[in-house]
């Protein structure tokens, strides 16, 4: 072993003399060299050391496999640097691993493939790991976002076959409601006509009742809450064509309110409203543009809508909203949407009652006064 | 507007990744997460379906469900395991199942699948309902190398034993005394066994050319070795109901007896009342050879006599013992003064006595009573390294045993005294 004084004469002369390097090509063409200790400590640089002989010098590099690239590298040599010393305690390698896997998840990802082709095998458990980590308890949307995944699956595609397993409460209720509402849909097919004219009835007679309560707006959609001495029920009107609802909006707050001043059989007892935020005005869904009278559109236009509008309200609710916030108005949209494609009331009135079932068994706390506003801001 | 498509797919690593890293990362998910993998994306829909190992417990399948009725939630969980089965692919390795679920009449089929798909490991815990009758094709499992079983019945008949059978956990299990006896001796490749809470048995006779390890916890039964030359490690913890000591008057008693048959015997863990039962009758006055025990634990009472004259013969044939550790079982304290200190004066040390000994405990300490023991030992001991002490958490001060201590004389000139710290209870800390 050379002391430290001729190490930097040596250094001078002949600076590779002092330590023996192995070097490594990547698939790349690229050729680095590396400390023999540190290379040997992956176990496929090992063998074909041992076996070929290659890698002593530019000329006879060791072809790596494709998987890795010269930035991977440096951090598998990293890697290999530290835990090839043998004197480091266990909580030192710990605390080096925890450290040394922050990494972003693309990076991750190529150094788990990288370290496997390698043969690294603590490398490859460290990284399982931490993929692992990433993985666990997230909902499938923020798997879906760490990793860019792409959501390839048809909704139902989705749907099949594991519908318990997922138990997702969101996917379960997605799967009650599209379940609802394809037997509708099938059942609406067959009485196309009849239905029609039934469904334009029901509507007016709801309009006509809410007209003179609302004043401005003919029409609207409002929903209220009417307690009742067992539960919740929610009673909904049918919503007329409508393209632009922004501006609306404001004006839907202050006929919810008068509508709860002015209405003695709806009590508002919005205890089992969620709270409400003022930006989730600009959230709303575009469900709104269905026309009425386009039965024929439903099929595909339905499946569509429904996914742009679960995806987007789903999105954009991801970030702030607490999660039974999102849940609940997710399905109460998707409710909302086919409430306008269902033929008999009752229906409505049972999915909704069971929803909110649902949701008071899971303790959403609402305020009495924000109910309102956020039940017409659904609209 | 939906989930990130952006581009080409470069930015999707991890569906790259090749297939056995997958199943590495779904392996270390809680077995629900990795199942709602299949929602993900195309690539990952029947990922998981080629994970060897499932298990339905509470850990890795935290069902939601909690609320539901009891009934509800044995259907739910049922339908679950069904469908798990059903989309799996390849080998099953692993399957555990020990969530409540009432009723069993489901886990004969579960039982069947696996013994047709490659199963190493069962575990099968029914923490309530009714005890379950395993079925005929658990013995058809020829490839099974661990079986863990928690209130469940046993019939083996005409059974030729799990060839590969390796680990063997029975806890509360209803199964003949001949039928465990055969299948402990049918097993070739034995190595652990451990019996918890066994019912309706006299007694056992355990005859193992392999097993190494030996667990055994419950009612007092008179248990017995009749082969088991690789035995290493013994733990036996008794509880006495009645009063059969197995012993007749002018044998010697069965803890010497028993050691005769354990010739690799390293490290013997007695709780309970074991200890006692077995050191009733007569002890070796000439010791006919010496063990190669190296650790000893026990439970004793430091003012039985008989107790004492066994723990000092013990370790007068056990030259190589390194480890001994005594937790002082609380006794009423006896009308008349035992002569302790009188018995300790008078024992002769012997040059091979505690002569590797390295490491004393001692706790449950409550009376000054059990102190002539350790000083006999530190008289005695001549590699002594530390002698751990442990006092009751009922005694109310410390200090007059404290101080009587280090009084003692010590043979070690490297021994040392430590001061376990206080518990709230005697947790024995052998069964920990």
């Amino acid at each position: 072993m050379h002391t430290s004084m001729s190490e930097s004469e040596k250094a001078i002369i002949n600076p590779e003399a002092m330590k023996s390097f192995v070097w490594l090509q990547c698939a790349d063409g690229s050729i680095q060299q590396v400390e023999e200790e540190v290379a040997m400590f992956c176990p496929m640089i090992y063998r074909e050391i041992l076996q070929t002989g290659m890698g002593t010098s530019k000329n006879y590099a060791i072809s790596l496999p494709d998987r890795v690239n010269p930035a991977i590298l440096s951090l598998i040599f990293d890697y290999c640097r530290f835990h090839q010393v043998l004197g480091r305690s266990n909580k030192e390698r710990k605390s080096f691993d925890e450290k040394f896997i922050r990494m972003d998840t693309k990076n991750l990802c190529e150094l788990t493939s990288a370290a496997d082709s390698l043969q690294l095998k603590p490398l490859v458990d460290l990284t399982s790991r931490a993929l692992a980590r990433m993985i666990e308890g997230k909902t499938p949307e923020e798997i879906r976002e760490t990793f860019h995944l792409p959501d390839d699956l048809t909704e139902e595609e989705k749907l099949e076959p594991l519908k318990n397993v997922n138990d997702d409460p969101r996917i379960r209720l997605l799967n009650r409601l599209y379940a609802k509402k394809r037997k509708e849909l099938k059942e609406r097919q067959k009485l196309k006509d009849i239905e029609a004219q039934e469904e334009k009835k029901d509507e007016r007679s709801v309009d006509e009742i809410l007209s003179f309560i609302n004043g401005e707006e003919g029409g609207e959609l409002v929903g209220t809450i009417k307690s009742d001495s067992k539960g919740v029920k929610a009673i909904k009107s049918k919503k007329k064509n409508r393209k632009k609802r922004d501006p609306h909006k404001d004006s839907c707050r202050h006929d919810s309110t008068k509508l709860n001043n002015k209405e003695t059989n709806f009590s508002p007892s919005a205890s089992q409203c969620s709270e409400t935020r003022d930006n989730d005005d600009d959230t709303f869904p575009s469900n709104v543009e269905f026309e009425d009278g386009d039965i024929d559109d439903l099929d595909p236009a339905v499946k569509e809508e429904l996914d742009r509008e679960v995806e987007d309200f789903a999105r954009r609710l991801n970030s702030d909203w607490p999660e039974r916030m999102q849940e609940f108005l997710l399905v109460l949209q998707l409710e909302l949407f086919s409430s306008l494609t269902l033929n008999s009331r009752s229906n409505i009135i049972l999915n909704v009652y069971w929803m909110l079932l649902f949701f008071i068994a899971r303790n959403v706390t609402l305020q009495a006064s924000t109910g309102d506003n956020w039940c017409t801001s659904i609209l | 507007m939906s989930s990130i498509v952006i581009g080409n797919n470069t930015l999707d690593r991890i569906s790259h990744l090749p297939p056995n890293i997958i199943e590495q990362i779904l392996m270390r998910l809680p077995l629900r997460d990795a199942i709602r993998t299949s929602i993900l994306s195309h690539d990952w829909r029947y990922a998981w379906s080629s994970i060897p190992h499932l298990a339905f417990s509470w850990q890795e399948f935290p069902l939601s469900i909690c609320n539901y009725s009891q009934v509800n939630f044995d259907r739910k969980l049922v339908d679950i395991i069904h469908q798990v089965l059903l989309l799996h692919q390849g080998p099953i390795h692993r399957f555990e199942l020990s969530i409540q679920l009432r009723s069993s009449k489901d886990i004969d089929g579960w039982l069947l699948f696996l013994s047709r798909n490659d199963i190493r490991e069962i575990i099968l815990h029914r923490w309530e309902g009714e005890v379950y009758k395993l079925p005929s094709c658990l013995l058809s499992c020829k490839g099974l190398r661990s079986l863990s079983l928690h209130r469940c019945m046993f019939r083996p008949v005409h059974f030729q034993g799990f060839p590969r059978l390796a680990s063997l956990f029975l806890r509360s299990v209803a199964i003949s005394q001949d039928g465990l006896e055969a299948l402990i001796t049918a097993c070739p490749l034995l190595n652990k066994l451990c019996l918890i809470d066994m019912f309706d048995f006299g007694g056992l006779k355990v005859c193992s050319p392999s097993l190494v390890n030996l667990t055994f916890v419950g009612e007092h039964i008179d248990l017995s070795f009749e082969n088991v030359p690789l035995l290493a490690t013994l733990s036996v913890s008794l509880t006495v109901k009645s009063d059969k000591y197995y012993a007749a008057p002018g044998v010697i008693c069965k803890l010497f007896r028993i050691l005769y048959h354990l010739p690799s015997i390293k490290k013997i863990v007695l709780g309970g009342q074991a200890f006692k039962v077995w050191t009733y009758g007569e002890l070796p006055i000439q010791l006919p050879c010496t063990y190669q025990l190296k650790h000893f634990h026990a439970t004793v009472n430091f003012k039985d006599m008989q107790e004492m004259f066994a723990i000092v013969s013990l370790c007068r044939s056990c030259p190589l013992l390194v480890t001994l550790e005594l937790e002082a079982r609380f006794v009423m304290p006896a009308n008349h003064e035992t002569p302790v200190e009188k018995f300790w004066n008078s024992q002769q040390s012997f040059d091979c006595l505690f002569s590797q000994l390295k490491i004393l405990e001692i706790t449950g300490v409550s009376c000054i009573l059990e102190l002539p023991f350790l000083k006999f030992v530190l008289a005695n001991a001549p590699v002594l390294e530390t002698a751990y002490i442990g006092f009751d958490y009922r005694l109310k001060t410390e200090l007059d045993i404290t101080r009587e201590m280090i009084k003692f004389r010590r043979l070690s000139p490297a021994a040392e005294i430590k001061i376990l710290k206080r518990k709230f209870r005697n947790a024995s800390s052998m069964w920990a």
